[in-house]
């Protein structure tokens, strides 16, 4: 369901929530700065979100340096390198050669260092393989290679199984493969296996490594060379970015190189290097006093200190029993908590308390892995180390309890075993429901609900009455394949007071292609591989609604006072519901009023919107005749209806299918196989023959025929071209499936002509909708549809197989 | 804040004087020769330190194992 445009959307969404609430794009109140205390909105607060590990920042031998630079050459050399740098630059380069005893080019920032060196090393006959979790500042750059036709593919993260089969598949038909990987990751500090990687570059001839040790810059290894080569060799097949804007304390970045020749290949061709400025003189002034110092023995002092807090910090965390999501040695920690809203609500805590910690959330981290993410540098003392990790550990169980989230969520949403002692409060649910005198009522099967009481819910809002709910439980159980075999769940929250409902809907959980909603490219690539695994990129999915249902598949009365507790309930229940099921992601869908309190309660609880394919809907029957339909159509409409409707109706005999025996059925199945096999914009399993058997022996249903006449009159070779099964519910025509004879298609518009005859049927039938359903808008619009956009909320748990389809695509559209 | 011996002594000698100046209370100082010696109360343990004043180096921050050994001091 995701695009590179619904991914912005859902950045906006989620930042500008936290902008709101007044924890991200924050400003310092101060002038002036000289420790690790800052304040926001006059609070001072201890800072525990800086990078600068070693607080170098405020060494006075940089900051003299920084001026005195400025003094020699001014603010700024304003020319390209291609050109002329100035000599500092020169004495830098040198200073990075002896701390990695390896050729070094200085880049502006380490993403354009990224930008400079990977579409000048790889080509477009190597394959690049990167970690699930490489920073975004690599793919940046790799997205630039796509257009290329370089083979890029995602790896999941840390895998070096996984990487091992990769390399031994691709070498055969490229000529290097590069694996793409942080050496430090920045969200939970963990690190890259570099010793089984390197075990992989002394196998492979053709394997290479391309690390971003950022985070691992200067508090790591001899001189400060940092995580991946401390206590390494520089490997002849690796290249490095690594960042001097964190731990380093100035600006810029340095790209390091296994020799001379690529190093000055991306010296002169790497884009940046060519058309970028140059980094400003204090930059370069403050740089070289702070590799000189890298140089001496002072710096394994620093490293010393700041390991010593690092190790203090775990300590600590273990103490307080916080639920540490990576234990490690880097001066990076996440503590997990779960869904975004605790997140706001912590930081908001930690901030009132006089402690500035960082928000991890969407996009660095899946929805449901929000965390507090915390640095701790040399200049922060053992006791604001304690006092903060003290002061989160007490605020954690409040900021839970007030919004409805236990310790063991957090521990099951990062796949983590629940330690013995916080697998308790497990019944938040049930104090909300007691507290509010709400109920849940849970069902497996629509049998056990009352007929009425669902029917007042959703009679009239698609093919999810009660009737249409027993067709599919009938048709998707005890079937052979495991696509047709759906779990059904209903759950009805009350309000015991009223007795309404405040909360309802259905749930399926089912086998879904996660190239469903792909462009039809993606789903070619994929299907190929299908061939040989027809499960290959499949996740099961936890739905409102179903694969055959579409409407408003969620009750929630709005006006109680109780909607959101309600809700709550309901997301428990899901969630629940999802562990049984082992499922991957939980799909809201049908939204089509989205209002910014509802968008907003549900980010906060997890989930990203999405958009879906529009809705569409024929609203106004109000005509009485043919006639007066076409008079309703716009102009452009009307040509339409005329050169590729109307010419052709009289060569139809239409009719409704009143025979359901198995040998017309399984001509209606061939039908629908066509459509499923033509199609892959909405890429589904092919349904059961099952369900075709069901419907046509459900008087619900209807099957309305299209066969092709003669001049003489005559059916045509008494074939049917077109079959089109819908459902009949109150005031609703609701064609759920078509079957098609592709062979007429182009010569009599057959699809074209199914469509009409479909408003026809409903208006025969005096019904006041027509529910054309999504994709071929264009077709729908031309006879009278009114477009609805459509949004699902998303809840992801592993987002590996997205990110692979991403790439596919990227992979494509460059092409 | 509770450490435990065992949880102080992973820290080198430099950490441990801190932990001492930031969690710790003094309870004893005294200049012995060319060393100043030092007996802090940390957690529900007391350490024993020995800043070299000439060098102006730690040259030991030890948990003890018994309070007894105080009385040492007040005889000095």
């Amino acid at each position: 369901m995701r695009s590179d445009n619904t991914i912005v959307e859902m950045i906006d969404q989620i930042i500008t929530d936290g902008v709101r609430k007044g924890i991200l794009h924050l400003y310092t109140d101060e002038t002036a700065l000289n420790g690790n205390v800052i304040i926001f909105k006059g609070r001072k607060v201890v800072n525990f979100g800086s990078c600068s590990y070693l607080g170098l920042e405020f060494d006075p031998r940089l900051k003299e340096a920084a001026k005195s630079a400025i003094d020699n050459y001014g603010t700024q050399f304003s020319e390209s390198r291609a050109y002329v740098s100035i000599n500092l630059y020169k004495e830098l380069e040198e200073l990075f050669c002896q701390i990695f005893d390896a050729p070094c080019v200085i880049t502006p920032t380490t993403t354009l260092g990224h930008i400079a060196n990977i579409p000048v090393l790889m080509s477009s006959r190597d394959a690049i393989i990167t970690d699930q979790q490489v920073h975004n500042s690599v793919n940046t750059a790799v997205k630039l290679l796509a257009s290329a036709g370089t083979h890029i593919e995602v790896l999941r993260h840390n895998r070096m199984d996984l990487l091992n089969e990769r390399i031994k598949s691709l070498r055969e038909k490229h000529k290097r493969i590069w694996y793409l990987a942080d050496g430090i990751y920045s969200m939970f500090g963990d690190t890259a296996p570099v010793d089984e990687i390197y075990r992989l570059l002394d196998i492979y001839p053709e394997f290479f490594f391309y690390v971003d040790d950022a985070h691992g810059m200067s508090i790591h290894g001899k001189n400060g060379r940092g995580s991946v080569l401390d206590k390494r060799r520089f490997h002849p097949k690796m290249v490095m970015a690594t960042s001097l804007a964190k731990a380093f304390a100035t600006g810029g970045a340095v790209m390091v190189y296994p020799n001379k020749e690529m190093a000055r290949k991306v010296r002169t061709c790497g884009g940046p290097l060519i058309t970028s400025g140059p980094l400003q003189p204090s930059q370069l002034g403050a740089a070289v006093a702070a590799a000189k110092i890298h140089l001496t023995t002072e710096i394994d002092v620093m490293q010393e200190e700041l390991s010593e807090r690092i190790k203090f910090t775990n300590m600590m965390l273990k103490k307080y029993r916080l639920p540490v999501i990576a234990e490690n040695n880097s001066a990076v920690f996440f503590i997990g908590v779960h869904l975004p809203k605790v997140g706001y609500n912590m930081v908001r805590r930690m901030l009132d308390a006089g402690y500035y910690v960082n928000l991890g959330i969407f996009p660095a981290v899946p929805m449901k892995n929000t965390g507090i993410r915390f640095t701790i540098t040399r200049l922060h003392t053992f006791s604001q180390i304690e006092q903060m990790i003290g002061t989160m550990a007490e605020e954690l169980p409040k900021a839970l309890k007030e919004e409805g989230v236990s310790y063991e969520d957090i521990y099951k949403a990062f796949k983590m075993p629940v330690p013995e002692q916080d697998s308790i409060d497990k019944g938040v649910a049930s104090v909300i429901s007691q507290a509010l005198s709400l109920k849940l009522y849970h069902y497996k099967s629509i049998h056990d609900v009352k007929e009425k009481e669902w029917n007042e819910l959703f009679a009239n809002k698609g093919t999810f009455d009660w009737n249409g709910l027993q067709l599919l439980e009938n048709s998707f159980q005890h079937n052979e394949l495991p696509e047709n075999n759906w779990e059904f769940d209903y759950v009805i929250i009350k309000n015991l007071i009223t007795g309404r409902p405040v909360v309802a809907g259905f749930l399926t959980t089912a086998l879904w292609k996660d190239d469903m909603l792909s462009p039809a490219f993606v789903s070619e690539n994929v299907e190929i591989k299908r061939s040989n695994d027809p499960y290959y990129f499949t996740s099961k999915v936890i739905s409102t609604g179903s694969l055959l249902t579409e409407g408003e598949h969620l009750f929630i009365d709005r006006s109680s006072p109780l909607w959101k507790d309600a809700m709550q309930l309901f997301f428990y229940r899901v969630n629940l519901l999802q562990e049984k099921y082992n499922t991957n992601s939980i799909v809201l869908r049908d939204f089509q009023h989205v209002d910014e309190e509802f968008e907003s309660f549900l980010i906060d609880n997890g989930f990203f919107k999405t958009p879906m394919p529009d809705n569409n809907i024929v609203n106004d029957l109000s005509w009485n005749n043919a006639e007066e339909f076409y008079h309703g159509l716009s102009k452009n409409s009307k040509i339409h209806f005329k050169k590729n409707i109307r010419r052709y109706t009289a060569k139809y005999e239409v009719s409704i299918e009143q025979d359901p025996v198995e040998e017309n059925i399984d001509r209606w199945y061939a039908l629908y196989e066509n459509v499923k096999n033509n199609s892959l914009e909405l890429n589904t399993f092919t349904l059961p023959k099952k369900l075709f058997n069901n419907i046509a022996n459900d008087p619900s249903w209807e099957i309305l025929s299209l066969k092709l006449t003669s001049p003489d009159g005559n059916s045509l070779d008494k074939k049917t071209v077109c079959v089109v099964f819908s459902y009949i519910a109150g005031d609703n025509y609701i064609p759920m499936i078509i079957g098609m004879d592709y062979s007429y298609n182009k010569e009599y518009k057959v699809y074209r002509q199914a469509l009409y005859q479909v408003v026809m049927r409903a208006k025969m039938l005096g019904k006041k909708k027509v529910h054309l359903g999504f994709s071929a808008t264009v077709e729908k619009k031309k006879l009278g549809a009114i477009i609805f956009p459509t949004y699902a909320f998303m809840q992801i748990r592993d987002s590996y197989n997205a990110e692979a389809l991403s790439a596919i695509s990227l992979a494509r559209q460059a092409k | 804040m509770k450490f435990t011996r065992g949880e102080f002594c992973q820290f080198n000698l430099t950490t441990r004087f801190k932990l001492l100046k930031e969690f710790g209370k003094n309870i004893l100082k005294k200049k012995i020769k060319m060393r100043l010696v030092s007996v802090y109360r940390i957690s529900d343990f007391y350490v024993e330190v020995y800043e070299n004043l000439a060098s102006r180096k730690l040259e030991k921050v030890e948990p003890v194992k018994n309070i007894r050994f105080l009385e040492v001091y007040n005889n000095l």
